[in-house]
């Protein structure tokens, strides 16, 4: 303590700590206070529009495991997520790699692909619904053509509704993930790859001890940050589908916001919520664990 | 510069920056009239009710705020939620349940509404008010006035009556005349079948995704939605006879657009105004749809005529919700604020185009009411038409929800396990008996609170 009194002594130390205030405050109040304000109403019996704060121990949680419609929507998260991360980090990384690629068109390229990152949601929703209408989109129409005569319903039907939106927030995300790729390729210093060849390293060899470990710091960062953003998305499966047909694409993020919003069980919303958070935060535990033995710094 | 000063500024910057993220509440706050009348503000009691941002602007709901404002000079500002619909009581319920003060007033659209409110002790009883200035609430508005366990918390100012509307060139065009007077729901499956056209794109029929479309016949029976000892009443054959019949009309009769097609297609809830469709079966609040030329234009004329009913004669019922307005129970100024529900209930009507919710006007009342409405729509309809399509007929009147315990999730639970049975990935008996055990389930939930 009292070095830090020491240090506020300084003129420079106390301009620094009140230009830092104002996140600090911002961040107490929007960030920390809620999150223990969550945590403190998930043990209470806050379950109706009155306000009210019995301490009921751990009553929220036990219910969640009799609750199939919450356990199923912890699945479709974790399924969902399944699709969605290696799509994104796989099809980025090759849309990376291409363009790192000397190639005409390529400012064009990497500006388009921004495109649909910065589009809005429900334009979005809109779009792929026209695409992917089952009736007379042009998606099927096509599969329609090459012969295939039960083409798949999309987000019409129970088991295709939620691997079709992971695939359209791929498509919707991968801009980002690309750009921060395509960061980590230039990065990789081109005599790696000259040393290489001179071994007589292919292609696919030198992407393989090359490329990969060059930018697993980065890769391990997207992987990171996806995750977490898969398990919170709400917007998309909310505009596309809804959670339908019947509860097949309903996710947690979306059960949760029900539950708080529609039915007003705000404590029982709150320890799904507390649940989401130390399933991320296993999760994330694992992977940094993890992470020694395929992340080089 | 001064130390000191560079302090004060920086200081005051800072409570400036917490200052504006704490007036969010303030700046939607708009006066219903613009700039409200300074004399008469600060003199006057200003009142302040929740509206979305389409009532907000909807000239014939300005029109009542200000005949209510000139007549009794009370100020009535606006709280607009963006949203709409029952979206706006998201933000509603939790500004209820924080014992929000500023909103004196509550409009309550639908019955589950009103439960839910009545029943969590956030609408303020009206019982006393009613008693200290001796108000006929009673026999004003008769069967259409709600109690819970004998306290009044709302005064009902429409009800909203279901009907068929119909594009008249759709039946030119099939040489099909127009329906009129009691029929039942085969020969609209037949009068459907004749209009329906797939090579041009037309439906003989639309219905939309609320829930009470899954069960809209068994309401006409008036079947309840709970048995006697409080539980689902899902197992009642007729909610199975009534979802297979909301089925047929997509997937078998082919008459108007599939669950999957309304879904996927994201069919829009007012596609009946894109003029693809021969009759809409919907409540009357849609004859409004029809006064917005610059949002729908149309090069057709509608009609409307009374709801079918079940061919055995035993759900002669037109379905129906009441719609109306209560006070937030922690309002400072409830006088005031029941000054605003009784002028609205009584008035709206002369308004807006919505049926009163009363019983005692007279049949010419009634007569002189439709006459402003078909005014407004150029004489596009007759008098007599509305008249026969929501009064002078042989029709009772049912609840199109089902309202009581756990009504939201019951709901919920409707609309997710019907879609099921509606795109063909579960059986009828399989989904009405998920129905009940879920229901069953959440009632329970519900009462062990």
């Amino acid at each position: 303590m009292r070095s830090l009194r020491a240090m506020l002594r300084t003129d420079e130390a106390r301009a620094g700590l009140l230009f830092v205030l104002p996140f600090f405050i911002g961040f107490l109040t929007f960030n920390i206070f809620p999150l223990i304000y969550a945590i403190f109403i998930s043990f209470v019996d806050y379950n109706t529009l009155k306000p009210s704060f019995n301490f009921i121990g751990f009553d929220n949680f036990v219910r969640i495991f009799h609750d199939h419609i919450a356990l199923s929507a912890y699945v479709k998260s974790f399924i969902y997520t399944l699709v969605y991360v290696p799509g994104v980090i796989i099809l980025s990384f090759l849309l990376a790699s291409l363009l790192n690629r000397k190639f005409y068109f390529r400012p064009v390229s990497r500006t388009m692909i921004l495109v649909p990152y910065v589009a809005n949601v429900i334009a979005i929703a809109m779009v792929w619904s026209i695409i992917l209408d089952p009736y007379d989109g042009p998606v099927n129409a096509l599969l329609n053509l090459v012969g295939i005569d039960n083409p798949p319903l999309w987000l019409g039907g129970v088991s295709t509704s939620l691997p079709t939106i992971a695939l359209i927030n791929v498509w919707q995300n991968i801009a980002f993930q690309t750009i921060v790729f395509l960061a980590a390729l230039q990065g990789v210093p081109k005599d790696l790859y000259e040393a290489a060849e001179l071994d007589g390293a292919g292609r696919w060899r030198r992407i393989k001890h090359v490329t990969i470990p060059m930018v697993s710091p980065t890769t391990f960062f997207l992987i990171i940050t996806s995750i977490i953003n898969s398990f919170q998305n709400y917007a998309s499966v909310r505009s596309l589908t809804n959670g339908g047909p019947g509860v097949s694409s309903r996710v947690i993020s979306l059960n949760i916001y029900e539950e708080a919003f529609t039915y007003n069980r705000y404590s029982y919303a709150a320890a799904q919520a507390i649940i989401l958070f130390v399933i991320i935060l296993i999760i994330t535990i694992i992977q940094w664990k993890g992470q020694k033995k395929w992340v080089h710094y | 510069m001064n130390r000191r000063l560079k302090l004060v500024l920086v200081v005051s910057m800072l409570i400036s920056l917490l200052a504006g993220c704490g007036s969010g509440g303030a700046t939607d706050t708009n006066s219903a009239e613009g700039t409200p009348n300074s004399s008469e503000s600060t003199t006057s009691t200003t009142l302040r009710i929740y509206v979305d941002g389409n009532r907000a602007k909807d000239s014939n709901f300005l029109s009542v705020v200000e005949a209510f404002k000139k007549d009794t000079g009370i100020n009535l500002e606006f709280n607009i939620v963006p949203g709409d619909g029952v979206e706006i009581y998201k933000k509603i319920d939790i500004e209820l349940g924080a014992g929000d003060k500023s909103t004196d007033l509550i409009l309550l659209t639908n019955p589950i509404l009103l439960d839910k409110y009545a029943k969590s002790g956030s609408l303020l009883p009206l019982n006393d008010l009613i008693s200290t200035e001796k108000y006929d609430a009673k026999g004003i508005f008769g069967e259409y006035l709600n109690e819970y366990d004998g306290n009044i918390y709302s005064l009902p100012f429409a009800v909203n009556k279901w009907a068929v509307y119909y594009n008249k060139k759709i039946f030119d065009d099939a040489n099909v005349p127009y329906p009129s007077g009691a029929w039942t729901w085969d020969q609209y499956i037949e009068t459907a079948k004749k209009l329906t056209d797939k090579d041009k794109g037309i439906y003989g029929s639309y219905m939309l995704d609320y829930d009470n479309y899954m069960y809209l016949t068994t309401r006409q029976k008036e079947v309840s939605g709970y048995k006697e000892d409080g539980s689902s009443n899902y197992d009642n054959p007729m909610f199975k006879d009534s979802l297979q019949f909301f089925g047929d009309l997509g997937n078998k009769h082919k008459i108007q657009p599939s669950w999957l097609e309304f879904k996927t297609k994201k069919l829009a809830w007012d596609g009946f105004m894109t003029g693809k469709y021969g009759m809409h079966v919907i409540g009357s609040w849609y004859t409004n749809m029809f006064l917005d030329k610059e949002a729908y234009p149309r090069d057709w004329k509608f009609g409307m005529t009374e709801l079918p009913t079940p061919a055995d004669g035993t759900g002669n019922n037109n379905i129906g919700i009441v719609q109306g307005l209560g006070i937030n129970v922690n309002t400072k100024n409830p006088k005031e604020a029941f000054e605003f529900v009784k002028y609205y209930a009584e008035n709206d009507y002369k308004y807006s185009g919505n049926l009163p919710a009363q019983v005692k006007l007279s049949a010419e009342d009634i007569k002189g009411m439709f006459q402003t409405l078909v005014d407004k729509l150029d004489g596009e309809i007759t008098v007599d038409d509305i008249n026969k399509a929501m009064y002078d007929n042989n029709l009772g009147f049912s609840d199109e929800k089902i309202v009581g315990t756990a009504a939201s999730e019951y709901s919920s639970i409707i609309l997710q396990e019907s879609e099921l049975y509606l795109i063909g990935e579960k059986s009828l008996d399989d989904t009405v008996k998920s129905i009940k055990e879920r229901a069953d389930q959440a009632i329970k939930d519900q009462t062990s609170k």
